[in-house]
C-alpha cells in the first residue's frame, strides 16, 4: 500500500514556507495507515505553545477530511497518493483516526522535547539515583544566586576559599574593577549549566579536585606573567638606552608625536604589560623607512639607532604578544575558574536539599540512559513505544539532546520506520540556548544518512507578498555571499555562510502572486553629523510619522511590529510612540503599544501598590507606607503631591493610613492569597477599571507561588524579588495595539507590517564577553585541563586564534540568522531605518554597512537592488505603497466577568470547633471530649468487636491517640460489662445504628439505637453531659414513632455515660 | 428530568416501604449518601424508616472488622521490611516516596487480586511460563514476554540496578503483609482482598444490600458485588447512558459495556439502555481565558447573570483544581448566600501553619561554632516577618530586624535572640533534638492559642495542627526518633501537614455547591459549570506511579491509564445526564509559561454530539490589557514642603534645624524629585540583608578604621605630625582598628564577638589591603600634621542667597574624612571606594546637571573647600581637594588632588580652593535659589540614564 520512500526525510523549511502544514501532513499519513498508528507517532516541538497549537491543527485537519477531501489540495493529494486510496476511503480512515485519537487522547503525543525527556527520567528516577518525587527547576538564575551565597558563607569556614576570594577582590580593584566579586562569579558560574561547559565537567573537576593542581596552573601564569613583563621592561631599557644614547626624543622618529615609537615607554606597565598597538604597528618594522620620517632633522642618528638594534627590538617585543594574550586570557577567569569545584558542590547540594532538577540537567540524565540502554527496554521503563519521530526546529535542538536522541532515532529507523526532522539553519538564533545548527546543516546526515535520506526544500513562501519574497531572496543571496568574503578576507574562512544559505531562494506562493498589491520594502539609510545618540532622537522622532502613515493607509494598530534586538530599544520606541499620543490627543490614530516590558505585571501601579502594602504589612517600616500611598494616589489617578506623604486629615489619603492599620492584624492572619485579595478589595481597585489584567496576573501569580511554597508573607516578598522581571500578563489575539518585540520573540510569528527603526548592530561584538572552554595543555607543566576564556579581540592574537575566530564565523552567522528572521516576518510590508555610513571608509563590522553594501552592489540573479537605491536620498524603495483602505470598525470589547467582591466568609464558614488547644490539658474538657468521641463510636458500632474497631479508626486518623485510645477502650469495657448495655450490643436483636426515621416534613428522626427483640423495641439515646429533662422527652418522641413502625412493644433508655447511668423513659 | 438518586430512591421506595430499614444501601461515597437520603426524605409520606447508608469501603471493612492504618504508619513498616531485605536501604526519608508508591503497588495487586509472585518474578525465558501460566490470554503473554526480551544478555547498568531491586520485590511484599498482619495492621487492598476470600464464610450485614451508582470496580468490589448479587438478592443500580456506551470507542463506557458482558450483572442493568443524552442534550457554552484565576471571575458572571436563581441547589460548580477555590468564592455574587464547599480549607496556608514550619527550616538551617549556636539570617529573618513574632509586646522584632540587616549579619547567635522577651525564647531557643522539637512546637502552639483571642477558625486550625503533631509524635518516637536526622523529620513534618484540611461548616444539601470532579459522582445538577476544562485538570495527568512497568501491569491486569482516563470520562459526561445547560471554562495560559490546553473533552464533543454553531463557538474572555499611563510626577512647593525646607535656613529656632550636605546638593542636581523623596518626604532606601556589602558602607568603614587608626596614632604619640618612619608601626594596628570600626558601625559592644558573613569577611580583607595602600601613600609622601579626623566633628557653615525676593542664610556641612597640612597645603580628603574621576571641566561643570561628566566627587571636595574656609577664615594655607579612591591607589602614578581640564586637554591642577572659591559660591548659591524658590517644584530628572541606580525609580515608573 505504502509508496517506497527513504525512511528518514528532512524538510528544509524556510520562512513562511509552511512548515507547520507539512509537519502535519506527514503527521497524517503515518497516522491514517491505521487506526491506532498515532499512537506510535511522537512529535517533538520547540515550545508549549507549539504542542497545542500543532495537536489542535491536527485535529482540525482531521475533522475537515472526514467531511471534505479536496485533491486539488497538496495535502489530500498526497495523502490520497501516498495511501494510496479515493476520497470516499480517506474520509473513512480520517473518521476512525480522529475517533480513535480522541478517545486515546493520551497516547496523542505531541510534545516538548523537554517534556518528553522528563517523562523518560522519571521513569528511570530509581536507576539513575534521583529521588522519587523532584521537582523541575525553571529558574537557573534563582539557583545560581543561592549557589554563589552558599559559596560565599563557605568562606568562614575554608581558610584557602577565603584568601584566595580576597586575592580575587583586590586583583579586580587592582584591574580598576569593583571589588565586588558576586557578580564576576555569577557571570563565569552560569557555565555550570550550559552544555559547553558540561562537555568537560569531569575532566575540569577531575583537575581541580587535587588542589595541587591548580596551584600548578596558577604558579605557571604567574611565572609567564612574571617573565614576560621581565621582558617587557629589559626591551624598554635596551630601547631607551639607544635612544639616549643618540640624543634622541621618541618624537624624533617617524609620525612625530603620534609615531609608533614612544609605544616602547609604555612597556611593562604592570597593569598593561605591553601596549596595544594598531593593525599597522603590529607588523615588522625591520626596515629603516619605518622610523625615518622623510623630513627629519636628526636623520643620521635615527638611522644609527635603529641600526643599532631598535628594529629587532620591535619585532622581539611583538613576539611577547601572543605570549601575553594567551596567558592574560587564562589569568582573566582563574580566580572564577578556581572556584568551580566549590560551586559544582554547592549546586549539588542545593539540588539535594530541594529535590530539584534543572531544566538543564534533563538532556545530560537523558544521555546517560540512551546510552545505557538499548531502546526496548526505554520504551518498556516508559510504557510507550515510538517508531516515528517527527522532530521540529530542528535548528535548535542542542548537541546532548541530539546524542540523547539519537539511539531511539537509529532504532526506529533501523526498522525501517519513517523519521522526519524539519527546521531551518537559517532561522537558528538560540545558539546562546545550545542550540546546535550544525546539526541540521550537516552532522545528522553524516551520522544517520546512511538509512537512506531524503532531503526535501520547502521552498514556496506562503507569509509574505511578492515583493517581500523577491526582495529576501535578492538579499539573503547577496548579504550570505558578502559576509562569508569577509570572513575568508579576514580569516581565510569563510565558515558556514554559504552553505547555510544556500537555498534561501524562495517561491512566490501563487495565491500570493496575483495580488494586485505586490508588498513593499522601504529602507531608510540615516544620516547625522554629531554622533549616534542624535541619530536614535532623529530615528525616534520620526516613528510617530510613520505610524500614523501607516494607519493612514488601513493598517490597524495590531497589524504593524517593530522588532527590536534589544529589549531597551523597545522601551524608547513605546516612549517616544507614547509621548507622541499624550500629546496629541486629538489624533484620529492610535499609539498604544505592547511592549514586552510593558507587560510585566510589576509596572502596573496597582500592583506596585500591594507590594508596597505587603511590605509595609510584612515590616511596618513607615517609608513603605509612602510608598503605598504614592502608588495608590497614581492608582487614582490624583495628582501626586506632599499631602501624599505627610497625610493631612483633610487631604486624599485621609483616613486610610488609620484605617490600615486598624486592618493590618487581621490581615497579617491570613493566608497570602486571601490577604491580597482583601487588600486590593479594600484599596478599590476590584471595581476601579484600568490595569485588571495585571491585577489578576498578579494574583495568579500569588496562587502559583502558594500552591509550591510555604507561603508566607515573607516568602512571597522574597520570591516576587526574584521572579518579578520575568511574570509577564498575557495578551489576547484580539487586542489592538502596537506590538513591540525582541526578533528572539518574534520566531514563529508574523504581521502586515514590521518596521525595524535600529536596523544596525555590530556584529561581532567581543564586548559581550561570551565564555567557551578550550583545552589547556602543559604535559611538562603537568597541567592538563579545560578553561573557560572570554571571547575579546585579545583572543585572537593568542594562542587560542581558532577558537576565536570560529566564535567570529558563528557571530557572521548569527547576525545573518537574526536579519533574515526580522526580514521575514512581514507578510506586506518592511520598513527598516539604519545609519548611512561611506561603504568605502567604513570596514564590515555592523549590519547596517554590509545592508548597504549588498544594496549598492547587488545585482543578483533575482531581482538588481541596485536599480532600487537612490543614492542621493539614501533610500532603497520596492514596491508601491498599497490602495488606501478603509480601517476596519472595531467593537468595544467587555468582558464577561465579574469583578465585585464579596469575603467568602459570609457565605461560609469553616467547621470550627468550641474546643480550645489550652482545653486539652484541661480535665473537665478533657472529659466532655471523651465523652463525645464514646458517643460517636457508641452510634456507629454494631458491637463488642466494631467498638475496636471504630477506635482504631479514630486513632489512624489522628483523632486519638495512643493513650486516648488505651483509656477509652478500658472505659467501654467498663461498660460492656453491664447487663442492660451489653444487649443493645447483641447479635440477637435487629440493630439499627444511624438509621432514623423519615417524616414526611422533610425531617429525619435519629434516635442512636433501635434494638429489635422479638417480642418488643428499645430505642436508646446515648448523652454524655449532665442530666437534662428534655433527654427524657425526645426519647419518648421516638418511641412514638417507633411504635407503629416496629408494631411491637417499645421501651425507651437514656444511657448517660459520664457517669455511666441508664434510665429507663417511662 | 428526574435526578438518579431520586430515581432510585422511589424505586426503593416503591417496593420496600415497610422493610426499608433492612436495607444498606451502598453509594460510592458519602456526599452520594446525603443527597440520596434527602430524595428520599422528599417522597415519604408517613413516617418511614431509613435505610442504612453505607460507602462501599465501609461495608468492606465491617466484613472484614478491620480498618486501614494510616499511610505514614504504614510506610514506617514498609520501611522496617525493606531495609531488612535491600542491601544498603536508603535513609527513611529518601524511601518515603518510594515506600509511598510500592504500598500503592500492593494495594493494587491485592485489590485486583493479581498474583505478587508472578508479578514480581523474573522471567528470563518464556519456556519457564508456559505451564502454570495458562490463565494468561496470548495478549498478556505478548506483553510479558516484550518486556523481558527487552532485557540484554549482558544487562545494563541500569538493567542491573533494576533488577537488583525487582528481585526482591516479592520477598518484601510477602514478609511485608506478614509483619503488618502480626501486628495486626492492614492497608485497604488487604482487607478488601481478604473480605472476598472468606466471602463464603464471613459473618454477612442484617438485611439487603443495594449498590448504587458504580462505574468501575476493583476486582476484589466486583467479586463482592457479584456475590451478593447473585447469592444474597442484592440490588444493583447503574447510572449510564447509551451515549456512551454504544461506540466501542468511548472510554467511558469501558466499564459498563464489560459488566454488560457478565452474566451475573447483565440481569441488572436497564434493558434498553437509557438514551438521556440524545433525547435530550444539555445546551454547552464553552469559554476559553488567558489567566486561570479569572475563571473565577467568568463563573462570577454567569451566576449573576441568572436573575432569578431559583434553586441554587440545582447549580454545580466543578473544580478539578482546588487552588481557584478561594478566587471563586471571593467573586461569587450577592444572590448567592448560602455555598457548601466539599474542599476544605487548607491548613497549610495559614500563617500558623507557615509560623511553624519557619521554626523547623530555622533549625535545619543552623550551626554550632566554638559551642555557640548560629542561625542563618533568611531563617531568623523569615521568622521575626511573622505576625506571631510582630504580636510581641515591644518593638523587640523591629529592633532584632534592623540589627540583623544593618549588620549584615548573615549567621546570628542564638543567644541574642534569645536576649527577648515573649515567645523569642520558645522561638530561638537551641532544639537538640526531635523529642525536644515536638515538645517545644507544642508549647509554641500553646502560646498562640493564647493569641487567638475569641478568633474560632484560628483557633481551631491550631487545634488542628495540635492534633496532628501529636500523632505525628507518636509514630514518629517509637523509630528512634534522637538518631533521626532533623532534616527528615521537618521533610515528613511538611508531608503530613501539606494534605491537612479542615472542612467547611454548612448544611451539605443547602445553597450553591462546589466540589471537585470526583466528588460529584452520582448527583446531579441543572446548571453545571466546571472550570479547568484543561489536560492534565480535567482529566488529571498521567499520574499513575508505580514500580511495576506499564506492561507487566496491564498484563496482570493492575489498572493503567486506560482505566483512569475511563473513569474521569465517565465522571464527565455523566455530568451531562440530565443537565439542562453545561458551561465549560478552560485557561489557554497554564502555569507560569506554560499553554494551556483544553480537555479532550471539549475535542470529543466538537465531533461527536452534534453541537449547533453556536455551541461550537468557544467565546474568548480576556481582561483588555491596559497599563495605567505613568504620568510625569512633580511636586510643587506647598506650605507642608516649605516648613521642612525652612529647616534649612538659619532664620527662625527650630529645635530641628538640619545642614545640607554636599551629597545632598549632588542629589538635587541629579534629579529633584529625588532630594524630594530623600531629604523632604524622607523615603527611605530598601535596605535588606543582602550577602553584598554596598560601597556605602564600604566607604563608612574605611573612613571610620583610618580614623581609628590615625587617632589612636596621636594618642599614643602625642603629637599630630607623621613621619614616614611612624607609618611602619602603624600597620601593625590596621586589622584591630578595622575590627573597631567595624564594631562601631555595627553598635557591637566589645564583649559581644563578630560574626562576620562571608562577603564582609571578604570586605573585611579588603579594607586591609586599601588601608594599607593609604599608608604606603603617606609613607611616600610623608611628613604630614593631622588637623581633623573626627568623624564627630562636622563643619557647619551658612550661605546666604535670594529666596523668593529676600535674603535668607542657609545652612551648609558636611563631615571631611581627613584634614591635614602636607607640603605647605591644606588637603582636604574625602575617602572612596570607587574609582572617581578627578577631573572637571569647569567650575560652571560641577553644577551643570546636563552634563554627563559632571564631577560628584570634586563638587563634594570642593564643597569642604567652603566648609573649611568659612570655619577658619584667618586660615593661609592653601586648601586642597583631594580623593583618596580605592581604585586610583593601586596606579603607580596616583595623585589626590584635583584638575581643571577639558576632556582631551592639558589641564591644571587645583592649588588651592581659594583660586575657585567666588565661582564655587556662585555655583552653589545658583542651585540653592531654585532649591528654595517656592515656584519651582521637585521634578523628575529628563536624562532616563540617572534613573538606573535610583533607589526611587520603581515610584517613577522609571
Ligand atoms: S527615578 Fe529618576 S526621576 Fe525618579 S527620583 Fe529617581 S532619578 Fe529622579
Amino acid at each position: 500500500m505504502q509508496a517506497i520512500t527513504p525512511s528518514f526525510i528532512v524538510y528544509k523549511s524556510s520562512a513562511g514556507s509552511g512548515k507547520t502544514y507539512t509537519l502535519t501532513m506527514e503527521y497524517l499519513k503515518l497516522a491514517l495507515v491505521h487506526p491506532g498508528a498515532f499512537r506510535q507517532i511522537l512529535a517533538v516541538t520547540f515550545t508549549n505553545k507549539a504542542t497545542t497549537e500543532m495537536k489542535e491543527r491536527i485535529l482540525k485537519e482531521l475533522r475537515r477530511m472526514t467531511k471534505s477531501i479536496n485533491p486539488e489540495e497538496k495535502m489530500d493529494a498526497e495523502i490520497l497518493g501516498f495511501l494510496q486510496v479515493d476520497e470516499l476511503e480517506l474520509k473513512k480512515m480520517a473518521k476512525s483516526t480522529l475517533t480513535s485519537m480522541l478517545h486515546d487522547y493520551a497516547a496523542f503525543s505531541v510534545s516538548t522535547i523537554d517534556s518528553f525527556f522528563q517523562k523518560v527520567i522519571r521513569a528511570f528516577a530509581r536507576e539513575i539515583d534521583l529521588q522519587a518525587k523532584f521537582e523541575v527547576e525553571m529558574d537557573q538564575e534563582g539557583v545560581m544566586n543561592r549557589m554563589v551565597d552558599r559559596l560565599l558563607e563557605q568562606v568562614t569556614a575554608d581558610e584557602h576559599l577565603h584568601r584566595w576570594l580576597v586575592n580575587y577582590a583586590v586583583e579586580r580593584i587592582r584591574e580598576g574593577k569593583t571589588w565586588d566579586i558576586r557578580m564576576a562569579i555569577s557571570e563565569l558560574g552560569r557555565e555550570l549549566f550550559r552544555e559547553s561547559f558540561k562537555t568537560h565537567k569531569l575532566e575540569i573537576k577531575q583537575f581541580l579536585n587535587d588542589k595541587e593542581n591548580l596551584h600548578r596552573l596558577t604558579e605557571y601564569i604567574s611565572k609567564q606573567r612574571k617573565a614576560l613583563l621581565a621582558q617587557a621592561q629589559l626591551i624598554k631599557s635596551k630601547a631607551n638606552e639607544i635612544r639616549v644614547r643618540h640624543g634622541l626624543e621618541w618624537t624624533d622618529f617617524k609620525g612625530g608625536k603620534n609615531g609608533f615609537a614612544r609605544k616602547f615607554d609604555e612597556l611593562g606597565n604592570n597593569r598593561n604589560l605591553l601596549p596595544d598597538l594598531t593593525d599597522k604597528q603590529k607588523e615588522d618594522k625591520d626596515d629603516l623607512d619605518f622610523w625615518l620620517a622623510k623630513t627629519s632633522a636628526k636623520r643620521e642618528q635615527v638611522q644609527a639607532a635603529f641600526e643599532e638594534g631598535l628594529g629587532v627590538l620591535w619585532n622581539q617585543m611583538l613576539t611577547l604578544y601572543k605570549p601575553h594574550y594567551t596567558v592574560e586570557a587564562i589569568r582573566k577567569n582563574l580566580y572564577v575558574y578556581g572556584v568551580f569545584k566549590q560551586l559544582i558542590e554547592a549546586l549539588d547540594t542545593i539540588k539535594e536539599e530541594e529535590n530539584i532538577m534543572l531544566i538543564s540537567d534533563a538532556n545530560d540524565f537523558l544521555k546517560s540512559i540512551t546510552a545505557n540502554n538499548e531502546a526496548p527496554f526505554i520504551y518498556e521503563k516508559v510504557g510507550n513505544r515510538y517508531h516515528h519521530y517527527l522532530i521540529d526546529e530542528f535548528q535548535d535542538t542542542s548537541g546532548f539532546q541530539w546524542e540523547s536522541f539519537r539511539p531511539l532515532l537509529v532504532n526506529a529507523l533501523a526498522q525501517g520506520k519513517t523519521n522526519l526532522l524539519v527546521g531551518d539553519v537559517k532561522q537558528s538564533i538560540y545558539r546562546w540556548r545550545g542550540g546546535e545548527l550544525r546539526l541540521l546543516l550537516d552532522q545528522v546526515e553524516q551520522e544517520v544518512g546512511h538509512f537512506g535520506m531524503a532531503i526535501n526544500q520547502l521552498d514556496t513562501n506562503f507569509r509574505s507578498l511578492a515583493n517581500i519574497v523577491n526582495f529576501n531572496n535578492a538579499l539573503f543571496e547577496r548579504l550570505s555571499r558578502q559576509m562569508a568574503q569577509h570572513l575568508e578576507d579576514e580569516l581565510n574562512s569563510g565558515g558556514i555562510l554559504e552553505q547555510a544559505y544556500e537555498e534561501v531562494a524562495q517561491k512566490v506562493s501563487p495565491q500570493k502572486e496575483n495580488l494586485t498589491f505586490k508588498g513593499k520594502v522601504r529602507l531608510e539609510f540615516l544620516e547625522n553629523e554629531e554622533n549616534e545618540e542624535s541619530l536614535n532622537e532623529m530615528i525616534l522622532k520620526r516613528l510617530p510619522e510613520m505610524v500614523m502613515y501607516l494607519q493612514a493607509l488601513g493598517y490597524r494598530p495590531k497589524d504593524i511590529a517593530f522588532l527590536v534586538r534589544k529589549n531597551a530599544e523597545g522601551q524608547k520606541i513605546a516612549e517616544s510612540l507614547l509621548q507622541y499620543g499624550l500629546a496629541h490627543p486629538e489624533s484620529p490614530y492610535s499609539f498604544d503599544v505592547l511592549s514586552e516590558e510593558a507587560l510585566l505585571i510589576k509596572q502596573a501601579e496597582k500592583v506596585k501598590c500591594l507590594v508596597a502594602a505587603l511590605k509595609y504589612l510584612k515590616d511596618a517600616n513607615p517609608s513603605r507606607q509612602k510608598t503605598l500611598w504614592l502608588h495608590y494616589a497614581k492608582v487614582e489617578g490624583v495628582e501626586v503631591s506632599h499631602e501624599i506623604f505627610d497625610p493631612s486629615p483633610s487631604g486624599f489619603v485621609s483616613g486610610k493610613p488609620s484605617g490600615f492599620e486598624q486592618k493590618k492584624g487581621a490581615w497579617l492572619k491570613l493566608p497570602i492569597m486571601e490577604m491580597v485579595n482583601e487588600l486590593a478589595e479594600w484599596l478599590g481597585f476590584h471595581g476601579n477599571g484600568r490595569e485588571r489584567a495585571y491585577l489578576a496576573a498578579f494574583k495568579e501569580a500569588v496562587m502559583d507561588f502558594s500552591s509550591i511554597h510555604r507561603a508566607d508573607l515573607q516568602g512571597f516578598l522574597d520570591w516576587w524579588e526574584e521572579k518579578q522581571h520575568k511574570l509577564t500578563v498575557r495578551i489576547s489575539e484580539g487586542h489592538d495595539a502596537i506590538r513591540i518585540l525582541t526578533i528572539h520573540k518574534s520566531k514563529g510569528l508574523q504581521f502586515k507590517v514590521v518596521v525595524m527603526p535600529f536596523l544596525d548592530w555590530k556584529i561581532f561584538d567581543a564586548s559581550k564577553s561570551t565564555v567557551v572552554w578550550a583545552p589547556f595543555d602543559l604535559p611538562e607543566e603537568g597541567i592538563n585541563t579545560v578553561v573557560p576564556l572570554s571571547i575579546s579581540s585579545k583572543l585572537k592574537e593568542s594562542l587560542f586564534s581558532p577558537i576565536y575566530n570560529e566564535e567570529m564565523i558563528m557571530a557572521y552567522l548569527d547576525t545573518l540568522n537574526m536579519a533574515y528572521v526580522a526580514f521575514t516576518r512581514a507578510e506586506e510590508i518592511f520598513w527598516g531605518l539604519s545609519p548611512w555610513k561611506d561603504i568605502q571608509k567604513n570596514n564590515s563590522g555592523t549590519l547596517g554597512i554590509n545592508l548597504l553594501k549588498a544594496l549598492c552592489s547587488g545585482a543578483s540573479k533575482a531581482i538588481d537592488l541596485t536599480v532600487h537605491y537612490d543614492e542621493e536620498q539614501k533610500i532603497f524603495d520596492f514596491g508601491a505603497w498599497p490602495e488606501k483602505r478603509e480601517r476596519e470598525k472595531v467593537d468595544p470589547y467587555s468582558p464577561l466577568m465579574r469583578w465585585a467582591q464579596q469575603s467568602w466568609q459570609e457565605k461560609l464558614t469553616v467547621k470550627t470547633t468550641t474546643l480550645h488547644l489550652l482545653d486539652q490539658v484541661g480535665e473537665r474538657e478533657e472529659r466532655i471530649r471523651f465523652g463525645q468521641q464514646v458517643h460517636g463510636i457508641l452510634e456507629k458500632a454494631k458491637n463488642e468487636r466494631d467498638v475496636q474497631m471504630r477506635l482504631d479508626e479514630l486513632y489512624f486518623e489522628g483523632v486519638l491517640q495512643e493513650t486516648e485510645k488505651q483509656h477509652i477502650a478500658s472505659q467501654m469495657k467498663e461498660l460492656f460489662k453491664l447487663k442492660d448495655f451489653k444487649q443493645w450490643f447483641s447479635g440477637e436483636a435487629k440493630i439499627l445504628r444511624e438509621q432514623g426515621i423519615l417524616i414526611p416534613d422533610g425531617q429525619q428522626k435519629r434516635p442512636d439505637r433501635v434494638v429489635i427483640f422479638k417480642d418488643h423495641a428499645e430505642v436508646v439515646d446515648f448523652k454524655t453531659g449532665a442530666k437534662q429533662a428534655w433527654h427524657q422527652n425526645q426519647v419518648r418522641s421516638y418511641m412514638e414513632l417507633v411504635g407503629p413502625l416496629v408494631g411491637l412493644p417499645v421501651k425507651g433508655y437514656v444511657c448517660y455515660l459520664d457517669p455511666v447511668i441508664i434510665e429507663e423513659v417511662n | 428530568m428526574e435526578s438518579f438518586l431520586k430515581n432510585i430512591a422511589s424505586t426503593l421506595l416503591a417496593a420496600h416501604r415497610d422493610n426499608l430499614y433492612e436495607f444498606s444501601v451502598v453509594l460510592p461515597n458519602r456526599r452520594a449518601g446525603l443527597f440520596f437520603m434527602k430524595e428520599l426524605t422528599k417522597l415519604v409520606d408517613s413516617p418511614t424508616w431509613m435505610p442504612r447508608v453505607i460507602t462501599i469501603e465501609d461495608l468492606f471493612y465491617e466484613l472484614g472488622q478491620q480498618v486501614p492504618a494510616d499511610k505514614l504508619t504504614l510506610i514506617v513498616e514498609l520501611y522496617q521490611v525493606y531495609s531488612q531485605l535491600i542491601k544498603d536501604p536508603e535513609p527513611l526519608d529518601r524511601f518515603y516516596f518510594w515506600g509511598e508508591m510500592m504500598l500503592k503497588d500492593f494495594n493494587d495487586i491485592d485489590q485486583f487480586r493479581a498474583d505478587a509472585d508472578k508479578i514480581y518474578r523474573r522471567l528470563a525465558a518464556f519456556k519457564a511460563m508456559e505451564k502454570d501460566w495458562s490463565f494468561l490470554t496470548a495478549e498478556q503473554v505478548e506483553l510479558i514476554t516484550s518486556f523481558w526480551a527487552s532485557f540484554s544478555h549482558d544487562a545494563s547498568e541500569h538493567q542491573v540496578r533494576f533488577l537488583r531491586f525487582w528481585d526482591q520485590l516479592h520477598h518484601i511484599y510477602d514478609r511485608y503483609k506478614a509483619r503488618l498482619d502480626s501486628v495486626g495492621l492492614a492497608y485497604s487492598g488487604m482487607i478488601y482482598r481478604r473480605v472476598v476470600d472468606q466471602l463464603a464464610t464471613c459473618e454477612k450485614p442484617q438485611g439487603r444490600l443495594a449498590f448504587v451508582g458504580f462505574n468501575a470496580f476493583t476486582s476484589c468490589e466486583e467479586a463482592l458485588v457479584k456475590y451478593f448479587v447473585a447469592d444474597h438478592q442484592a440490588l444493583l443500580f447503574w447510572d449510564l447512558d447509551n451515549y456512551y456506551m454504544a461506540d466501542q470507542q468511548q472510554e467511558a463506557g469501558l466499564f459498563f459495556r464489560g459488566y454488560l458482558k457478565d452474566k451475573v450483572f447483565k440481569p441488572t442493568f436497564p434493558n434498553p439502555l437509557p438514551e438521556g443524552l440524545k433525547r435530550q442534550r444539555p445546551k454547552l457554552s464553552i469559554y476559553a481565558t488567558p489567566l486561570k484565576i479569572n475563571q473565577a471571575n467568568i463563573v462570577g458572571k454567569i451566576l449573576e447573570e441568572e436573575k432569578v436563581m431559583e434553586n441554587l441547589e440545582d447549580t454545580v460548580v466543578i473544580l478539578p483544581d482546588e487552588n481557584l477555590l478561594f478566587p471563586l468564592l471571593s467573586h461569587l455574587p450577592e444572590q448567592v448566600d448560602r455555598v457548601n464547599v466539599t474542599m476544605g480549607y487548607p491548613i497549610r496556608s495559614t500563617p500558623v501553619y507557615t509560623f511553624l514550619e519557619a521554626i523547623l527550616e530555622l533549625q535545619r538551617f543552623k550551626k554550632m561554632e566554638d559551642g555557640k549556636l548560629y542561625y542563618h539570617h533568611k531563617a531568623v529573618v523569615d521568622l521575626l516577618g511573622s505576625v506571631y513574632m510582630q504580636n510581641q509586646p515591644g518593638r523587640q522584632c523591629e529592633e532584632a530586624l534592623s540589627h540583623i540587616t544593618t549588620a549584615n549579619i548573615i549567621y546570628v547567635s542564638e543567644s541574642y535572640l534569645k536576649g527577648f522577651d515573649g515567645l523569642f525564647a520558645k522561638v530561638f531557643e537551641h532544639i537538640p533534638g526531635v523529642e525536644e522539637l515536638f515538645h517545644r512546637l507544642g508549647e509554641i502552639m500553646k502560646v498562640l492559642n493564647a493569641q487567638t483571642g475569641d478568633n474560632l477558625l484560628e483557633s481551631t486550625y491550631l487545634l488542628q495542627c495540635y492534633k496532628q503533631l501529636n500523632r505525628f509524635r507518636e509514630l514518629i518516637m517509637p523509630l528512634g526518633a534522637q538518631s533521626l536526622p532533623l532534616d527528615f523529620v521537618i521533610r515528613l513534618f511538611k508531608q503530613v501537614f501539606r494534605e491537612l484540611k479542615l472542612p467547611f461548616e454548612g448544611e451539605p444539601l443547602l445553597g450553591l455547591q462546589i466540589m471537585g470532579v470526583l466528588e460529584s459522582r452520582n448527583l446531579d445538577f441543572k446548571r453545571v459549570i466546571i472550570c479547568d476544562m484543561n489536560e492534565g485538570s480535567f482529566p488529571p495527568s498521567n499520574s499513575l506511579n508505580s514500580l511495576v512497568p506499564f506492561a507487566l501491569r496491564k498484563a496482570f491486569g493492575l489498572p493503567v491509564q486506560e482505566q483512569n482516563d475511563a473513569i474521569y470520562a465517565y465522571t464527565f459526561y455523566r455530568l451531562l445526564h440530565r443537565a439542562r445547560e453545561v458551561h465549560l471554562i478552560y485557561a489557554t495560559a497554564g502555569e507560569q509559561g506554560r499553554a494551556g490546553e483544553k480537555s479532550r473533552y471539549i475535542f470529543q464533543m466538537l465531533e461527536e454530539l452534534g453541537l449547533s454553531e453556536e455551541e461550537q463557538r468557544e467565546e474568548t474572555v480576556f481582561v483588555p490589557v491596559d497599563l495605567g499611563e505613568n504620568k510625569p510626577i512633580s511636586i510643587p512647593k506647598d506650605e507642608g514642603v516649605q516648613k521642612i525646607l525652612n529647616r534649612y535656613l538659619a532664620k527662625g529656632s527650630h529645635q530641628d534645624k538640619v545642614a545640607l550636605s554636599p551629597s545632598a546638593i549632588n542629589t538635587y542636581l541629579d534629579c529633584r524629585l529625588r532630594f524630594y523623596y530623600k531629604y523632604i518626604a524622607e523615603v527611605e532606601e530598601e535596605d535588606t540583608v543582602s550577602e553584598n556589602v554596598d560601597p556605602a558602607l564600604f566607604g563608612n568603614l574605611a573612613h571610620a578604621a583610618l580614623e581609628i587608626l590615625y587617632v589612636g596614632f596621636m594618642e599614643r604619640k602625642k603629637r599630630r605630625e607623621v613621619q614616614a618612619a611612624d607609618i611602619h608601626g602603624l600597620k601593625a594596628y590596621v586589622f584591630p582598628s578595622i575590627e573597631q570600626a567595624i564594631r562601631r558601625h555595627f553598635h557591637l559592644e566589645e564583649e559581644r564577638e563578630i560574626k562576620l558573613g562571608g562577603h564582609l569577611a571578604i570586605a573585611r580583607d579588603v579594607l586591609q589591603k586599601y588601608l594599607l595602600r593609604v599608608l604606603e601613600i603617606d609613607e611616600r609622601t610623608a611628613p604630614f600634621e593631622l588637623i581633623s579626623l573626627e568623624k564627630s566633628r562636622e563643619y557647619k557653615a551658612e550661605l546666604e542667597v535670594q529666596v523668593d525676593g529676600s535674603k535668607e542664610r542657609v545652612l551648609l556641612g558636611g563631615i571631611i574624612d581627613r584634614v591635614d597640612l602636607h607640603q605647605g597645603g591644606i588637603r582636604l580628603i574625602d575617602y572612596k571606594s570607587g574609582g572617581d574621576r578627578k577631573d572637571f571641566a569647569n567650575v560652571a561643570e560641577l553644577f551643570d546637571r546636563q552634563s554627563k561628566r559632571r564631577n560628584k566627587a570634586a563638587l563634594q571636595t570642593m564643597f569642604y573647600g567652603l566648609l573649611y574656609r568659612y570655619n577658619f577664615p584667618e586660615n593661609t594655607y592653601p586648601l586642597r581637594p583631594a580623593i583618596f579612591d580605592l581604585k586610583g591607589m593601586f596606579d603607580a602614578k596616583f595623585s589626590p588632588y584635583l584638575e581643571e581640564r577639558e576632556p582631551y586637554k592639558q589641564g591644571t591642577k587645583v592649588e588651592d580652593y581659594a583660586d575657585y572659591e567666588e565661582e564655587v559660591e556662585a555655583g552653589l548659591r545658583e542651585v540653592l535659589e531654585e532649591l528654595f524658590d517656592s515656584q519651582s517644584p521637585f521634578d523628575q530628572t529628563e536624562d532616563h540614564g540617572k534613573c538606573t541606580w535610583c533607589p526611587y525609580k520603581e515610584m517613577c515608573g522609571r
